[in-house]
């Protein structure tokens, strides 16, 4: 049954060039952006390295202190990380990163800008990163003071001239002379938690790191074993609020803190940036993305409509034959809608070899600096989804049109 | 076999009613080979179309093997129509798109038949016409007898008892008309298939067992 | 003629009901799209009231916190960079500068209004680093300082949200108390500090006081010629005379050039979507009218026969296919002129006037017209070729 079917599709494809052109290229077309912006979704919501546990990996964020008439957030101070956060007994490993800093360094008279982060040594536990040559510090080098740097390849390649070799070498920034001890290969500049051009162990901070205070630059990281664990996570970090001690001299007297994955946290700056906090955000977000790919998918499904529409009355014979020799109505519509998915599978493979030059030229261009664009199962199923999707909706008007059609009319109209 | 009591058909526009049959009642016995004549627009093709549950009357009955069809959804009319009754149209309505032995498995698809039975089966067909030899040709290689055998092939694939040709020989010249005939003819000797045929031409009508003359929508003997 | 067009749709209703639907959807897709790009075009197209060309901004972050410690250090500073000769003019300031990302904002009333202005804190020779146009009264200077009511000067978007056309120079106004705060000495035309692409906002300027205890920022306008090894050679000597401050350099040229790119990217990937959307609208009308055209094939044998001209049949396909298009648009434009008839987005944070509205609603008539003509043309012409005998035959 489903062969012949296939066989009717192609031979239906065949039949009229310039209709097969426009149904392939409306289909492949469509596909193709759905397809590269599911990629790119996947990369910004699901995972990209270095953090592949990213649905795994809690931060604190949104770190706030407030009295009355004022309100000021910001990320955590390392008091609070250290005397609160590192005290958590629930989460499977605690780390920390810094915000970054732009830093510039001077070759010669060439300059050169760096993104520079501190974090400690359990960072390199939480993310997985590729080390081309070298470790990570560890908490020996953290106690000894020690000026070390976990450096990209990219910067080994601008600064030392080869990615390769450059363990012990020493990297001057402003007028501090760190030894490289571990070269990776770069984060993607779209993974927030990760993107650095140079790591140093958060001890060669110029801050004082001990000062009492509760808002600061460093994101605690807290990894969980899976969803459940996360929730105890959760609610073990929120119940630091009511335990922290303000500073004597301090204007405010209450503090808040929100504690997410890094998508829960993006999902909420897009969906519901000025209010709290809560749950619903990333639904919210899936929802919204989800509308918008269908409202996109809209007008070339109408334009698929009317175009299949339109050739019903090629094929009127067909339709009279089938149905004199036995096709109940519904086998006829249900042979349209899989001629249909057919015909859309065919512009999903193009789309999808589209979609893979698209992105293959978008990383090429180093347009996102370090951006990685794999269409891996996840995109490849969600693909495959939406061919479904799209071939449906886009066969079922016309197949019913057709599958209603009178046999005494579609006999004779041919 | 066939029992039609009292059958009207009206067409109905916004402005006029066109009476295209008027109390036609017909009893058509198992294994006979009946011709009906007229000229156009006598209302020929739509009792045909009654007859093959393709269409249905305004008033009166139709009874195929006593079965009465009143009460028929379109599911149960199919399922009837695609074992009892096999159709032959004036201008063949083959599927382009397909070649000739899928064209005559075509009835087979929509039962519960395997694949390897299908081809089987429609081979047997296309062998009765004298076909086998262009299987994997697409209609459009073939000439308007082959087209018309292929036709017949893919009416008798699935055994029915009755089968309804519109004009099979109209659009054909007198060989390969006389050919066709002779296939039903031989068709309803060997197999004791019961053929309604609907033609213009008084030479093959003059073959079968009984002409029924249609006039204006109405018997005439 | 008309009245023969009409009831040829009418009476192919069923059939036309996708298309009416398409066109529709296509105007609301191209509606939506033109309104957001003239929207920023406009915007863009505003005074940015500042010249970012050879600027450097210089951000400072200090581990003390005392007020005097960070003025005499500010002040060996200056000293320094005023003997470069690559430095034409320079500027401390807050650090709400453009195309960064920080903002301050306050609270100023008058006569029972309320307004966010934007404020910064400057020195007096942010004029000249920037080449500010002052369009009435003065600019600040030093001995402002010493000053009671603080001497500000505000932008015209601040002058039309709170003062209208009250004459505003030498006006003092009062804080939440009833004292006098500031008073205003100038008026400057605009000062889009977040770029080209954000809208006009309320903001003044007042001097940078002396008791900060953070350095802010600095504002440097460099000379054409000087490049990264002046950088190097002022980076040297300011971490040689703050030690213990950090510095952080970036060219306002380059911030621009991304803060553009974040609305630029975006116009771009809409247009290229809704170009593709379009190309496909049409493709598919020329689809659609390709296949109802040979349909129609004995209709126009019957027409030519009957003595329709060619170029006759021809305008009436194309008029079959305009008459669908206005009926679709007449009902878009209904739903679409809904937006500026109710003032949506018209108000605070967006302002897209109502001559945006009609504007873009204009152009996508416009645009919608031209891809119906241009896709019914070529397939009613080729059916206006035909011969009457051979597509009477056809039937």
């Amino acid at each position: 049954m489903l062969i012949n079917y296939i066989k009717v599709a192609l031979a239906v494809l065949g039949r009229n060039r310039f209709f097969t052109f426009v149904s392939l290229f409306g289909i492949s077309l469509t596909l193709a952006v759905l397809i590269i912006v599911s990629a790119f979704l996947n990369q910004f919501l699901h995972s990209s390295y270095p953090n592949f546990k990213k649905d795994r990996i809690l931060m604190i964020q949104n770190v706030g202190v407030q009295n009355e008439n004022q309100r000021s957030s910001s990320a955590a101070s390392f008091y609070l990380y250290k005397n609160h956060i590192k005290k958590l007994k629930t989460p499977e490993i605690i780390g920390v990163i810094s915000y970054g800093q732009q830093r510039n360094v001077f070759i010669g008279n060439q300059k050169l800008q760096l993104y520079e982060r501190l974090s400690d040594a359990n960072f390199f536990e939480i993310m997985d990163f590729d080390f081309i040559e070298g470790k990570a510090y560890d908490k020996g080098h953290i106690e000894r003071n020690e000026l070390v740097a976990v450096i990209t390849k990219s910067l080994a390649e601008d600064y030392f001239g080869t990615a390769k070799g450059n363990i012990g070498k020493p990297i001057q920034i402003e007028q501090t002379s760190y030894k490289v001890i571990g070269v990776v290969r770069d984060a993607p500049s779209y993974n927030s938690l990760a993107y650095a051009d140079i790591l140093l162990p958060y001890s060669v901070s110029k801050r004082n790191l001990t000062k009492h205070e509760i808002t600061g630059p460093f994101i605690p990281l807290l990894l969980a074993k899976n969803k459940e664990h996360k929730k105890a996570i959760k609610a073990e970090a929120k119940a630091i609020v009511n335990q922290v001690a303000f500073p004597p001299d301090a204007w405010y007297e209450e503090m808040s803190l929100d504690v997410g994955t890094n998508t829960e946290f993006l999902a909420k700056a897009l969906v519901n940036p000025r209010g709290e906090m809560n749950e619903s955000e990333l639904n919210k977000l899936y929802a919204i993305i989800f509308g918008a790919m269908i409202l996109f998918m809209l007008l070339p499904t109408l334009n698929l409509i009317n175009l299949n529409s339109g050739r019903i009355v090629e094929r009127a014979s067909e339709i009279g034959v089938r149905k004199a020799f036995g096709a109940t109505s519904s086998t006829l519509a249900f042979q349209f809608v899989i001629e249909n998915i057919i015909i859309t599978f065919i512009g999903g493979v193009i789309g999808l070899l589209l979609a893979f030059g698209v992105l293959k030229t978008i990383e090429a261009s180093r347009y996102i600096p370090h951006g990685e664009f794999p269409i891996d199962f996840s995109v490849f199923a969600y693909g495959i989804f939406l061919c479904f999707l799209f071939g449906i909706l886009s066969g079922v008007v016309p197949a019913l049109r057709m599958s209603k059609m009178s046999i005494v009319s579609a006999i004779k109209k041919a | 076999m066939i029992k039609l009591s009292q059958i009207e058909k009206v067409y109905t526009t916004k402005t006029i009613e066109t009476l295209a049959l008027n109390n036609i009642n017909l009893d058509i016995m198992k294994g006979e080979f009946v011709s009906i004549m007229g000229p156009s627009g006598c209302g020929k093709s739509t009792l045909l179309n009654i007859m093959g549950l393709l269409d249905d009357p305004s008033t009166g009955q139709v009874e195929i093997n006593g079965e009465s069809f009143a009460r028929f959804s379109d599911k149960q009319l199919a399922k009837f129509r695609n074992n009892t009754i096999g159709f032959i149209f004036q201008s063949y309505h083959l599927i382009n798109d397909l070649s000739v032995i899928d064209n005559v498995e075509l009835p087979l698809l929509y039962r519960n038949v395997s694949s390897s039975e299908r081809r089987k089966l429609a081979s047997e067909a296309l062998e009765k016409v004298g076909l086998a030899n262009r299987m994997k040709h697409f209609p459009s290689q073939l000439s308007g007898g082959q087209k018309q055998r292929v036709a017949i092939a893919r009416a008798i694939v699935g055994r029915p008892q009755i089968i309804l040709a519109d004009e099979p020989t109209g659009n054909l010249d007198s060989v390969m008309g006389n050919e066709v005939m002779d296939i039903l003819l031989k068709l309803n000797e060997q197999e004791d298939t019961t053929i309604v045929m609907v033609t213009h031409d008084e030479s093959m009508a003059q073959k079968t067992h009984r002409l029924i003359r249609l006039f204006d929508g109405s018997q005439v003997n | 003629m008309i009245k023969h067009i009409f009831l040829m749709i009418w009476n192919q209703k069923g059939r036309n009901i996708g298309l009416l639907l398409e066109i529709f959807f296509s105007f609301i897709v191209l509606f939506a799209v033109s309104t957001y790009i003239i929207y920023q075009y406009n915007i863009y197209h505003q005074n940015l009231g500042f010249n970012y060309e050879n600027i450097w901004m210089l951000q400072m972050d200090a581990r003390e916190s005392n007020a005097k410690e960070i003025a005499q250090t500010k002040d060996q500073i200056a000293r320094y960079l005023k003997q470069q000769t690559e430095i034409q003019s320079f500027s401390y300031s807050s650090n709400n500068m453009p195309y960064g990302s920080s903002t301050s904002m306050t609270v100023l009333n008058h006569n029972g209004k309320e307004t966010n202005p934007d404020y910064f804190q400057v020195e007096p020779s942010f004029l000249e680093t920037f080449q500010l146009e002052l369009m009435e009264g003065r600019w600040l200077k030093e001995d402002d300082k010493a000053a009671n009511a603080i001497p500000i000067v505000i932008n015209s978007e601040l002058k039309k949200e709170l003062f209208e056309d009250e004459d505003v120079i030498n006006l003092e106004l009062l804080d939440d108390e009833g004292n006098t705060e500031f008073k205003i000495v100038g008026i400057l035309d605009q000062f889009k500090f977040q770029g080209e692409f954000s809208p006009a906002r309320a903001g003044f300027f007042r001097l940078m006081p002396d008791s900060l205890n953070y350095p802010g920022s600095m504002m440097l306008k460099i000379q054409p010629n000087a490049g990264a090894a002046f950088e190097a050679k002022m980076m040297k000597q300011l971490n040689k005379m703050a030690g213990n401050w950090s510095f952080n350099i970036s060219y306002m040229e380059e911030s621009r050039k991304s803060r553009l790119r974040e609305t630029q990217v975006p116009i771009i990937v809409l247009m290229t979507i809704c170009g593709f959307l379009l190309f496909n609208v049409a493709l598919g009308l020329f689809g659609i009218l390709w296949s109802n055209i040979n349909k129609r094939k004995a209709e126009i044998g019957i027409r030519r026969a009957m003595g329709a001209t060619k170029n006759g049949l021809n305008w009436q396909f194309i008029g079959e296919m305009m008459m669908i298009c206005t009926f679709s648009l007449v009902l878009s434009t209904f739903f679409a002129i809904q937006l500026p008839l109710l003032k949506v987005f018209s108000g605070p944070p967006f302002f897209i006037s109502v001559w945006i509205y009609f504007l873009a609603i204009f152009v996508s008539i416009l645009i919608i017209y031209g891809i119906v003509l241009i896709c019914s043309y070529f397939p009613s012409r080729q059916a206006a070729q035909l011969h009457p005998a051979v597509a009477l035959h056809e039937e």
